[in-house]
């Protein structure tokens, strides 16, 4: 089973692997697996984390991006994505995202150097327009792939 | 800011905390709904209000305590006018480097000014640099 959350997935493999409880085994497997589905789905605050393949699909959770503690947590779970958990393709979905400041674009740039230098690749997608002229204005659609939806990042890889 | 222009303005002095400038944000996005300013002028203000504020804040105020920053905004039928001053020993607005010159393109920061420039029609620095007005002309409906 591919870890999925680091030290989550540790826990994971120990719980199942003591003989103790298993999904199936223990009486309260569906809990002790709910409660784990719940634990990891909790690991992000700022973040939803899915796979679709071999590439890690994020959402935000909240729709503006602007306080400063938010975005260094988001920061944060974006870079140990990459750092951490190894993730090489990472599509950043937007369509939850209805404003940003500078200091977020600074974390996106941030976690590009982070993708780069761990060989990985880095796509955003569903950006609104008037988040899109954000980018269009500081050049930054230079610097990320930023493709029209997840469909279309998701086929780019 | 002359009063007899204005259909709506506000005065706030808050202390130097970013959760402090919301409720002032908020009240003045509100009031441009209310006033029918569209959508993408009230994203603009939110975008400047949002990197002049934090800049008052964090890089004039240094999250001082004992700093406090004025905000004064006044809505007419055609325009916006927001003033920000914080107690800050002010900049240098020529000394900012060009955050898409390809050599600071890489940066983490140094975007803000330019948004707010991009963003409003006009935005006036004191000679200091603590304190700055930001002017949005109301854009039509198409």
């Amino acid at each position: 089973m591919r870890p999925a959350f680091g030290r989550l997935a540790r826990f994971r493999h120990e719980l199942i692997g003591s003989g103790e409880t298993t999904p199936m085994a223990c009486s309260a497997g569906a809990s002790c697996v709910a409660a784990i589905g719940a634990i990891e789905m909790s690991a992000y605050r700022r973040l939803e984390v899915n796979e679709v393949g071999d590439v890690t699909v994020v959402h935000f959770r909240d729709p503006k991006i602007i306080e400063d503690l938010r975005i260094q947590e988001l920061g944060q779970e974006l870079f140990q994505l990459v750092e951490t958990e190894k993730r090489k393709k990472l599509v950043l979905n937007f369509s939850s995202v209805d404003f940003l400041s500078s200091a977020a674009l600074g974390k996106l740039i941030t976690l590009d150097k982070k993708v780069k230098a761990n060989s990985g690749i880095l796509k955003l997608c569903n950006i609104r327009p008037e988040i899109y002229e954000v980018f269009a204005i500081t050049r930054l659609n230079r610097l990320f792939d930023i493709r029209r939806d997840e469909g279309d990042a998701l086929a780019a890889f | 800011m002359s009063d007899s222009q204005w259909i709506w303005q506000c005065d706030h002095v808050i202390p130097s905390r970013p959760e402090a400038s919301r409720r002032v944000q908020d009240e003045i996005l509100e009031q441009m709904e209310r006033h029918h300013w569209g959508e993408h002028d009230v994203f603009s203000v939110r975008l400047a209000m949002e990197e002049a504020l934090i800049n008052a804040i964090k890089h004039g105020n240094h999250y001082d305590p004992g700093k406090q920053v004025q905000i004064r905004c006044g809505i007419s039928e055609g325009l916006l006018r927001i003033e920000i001053e914080d107690e800050g020993k002010g900049f240098d607005l020529a000394a900012v480097p060009d955050p898409t010159d390809p050599d600071n393109l890489e940066s983490p920061c140094g975007r803000g000014i330019m948004l707010m420039q991009s963003f409003m029609s006009r935005v006036q620095f004191n000679e200091v640099g603590n304190r700055v007005v930001l002017e949005k002309d109301y854009t039509p409906p198409e």
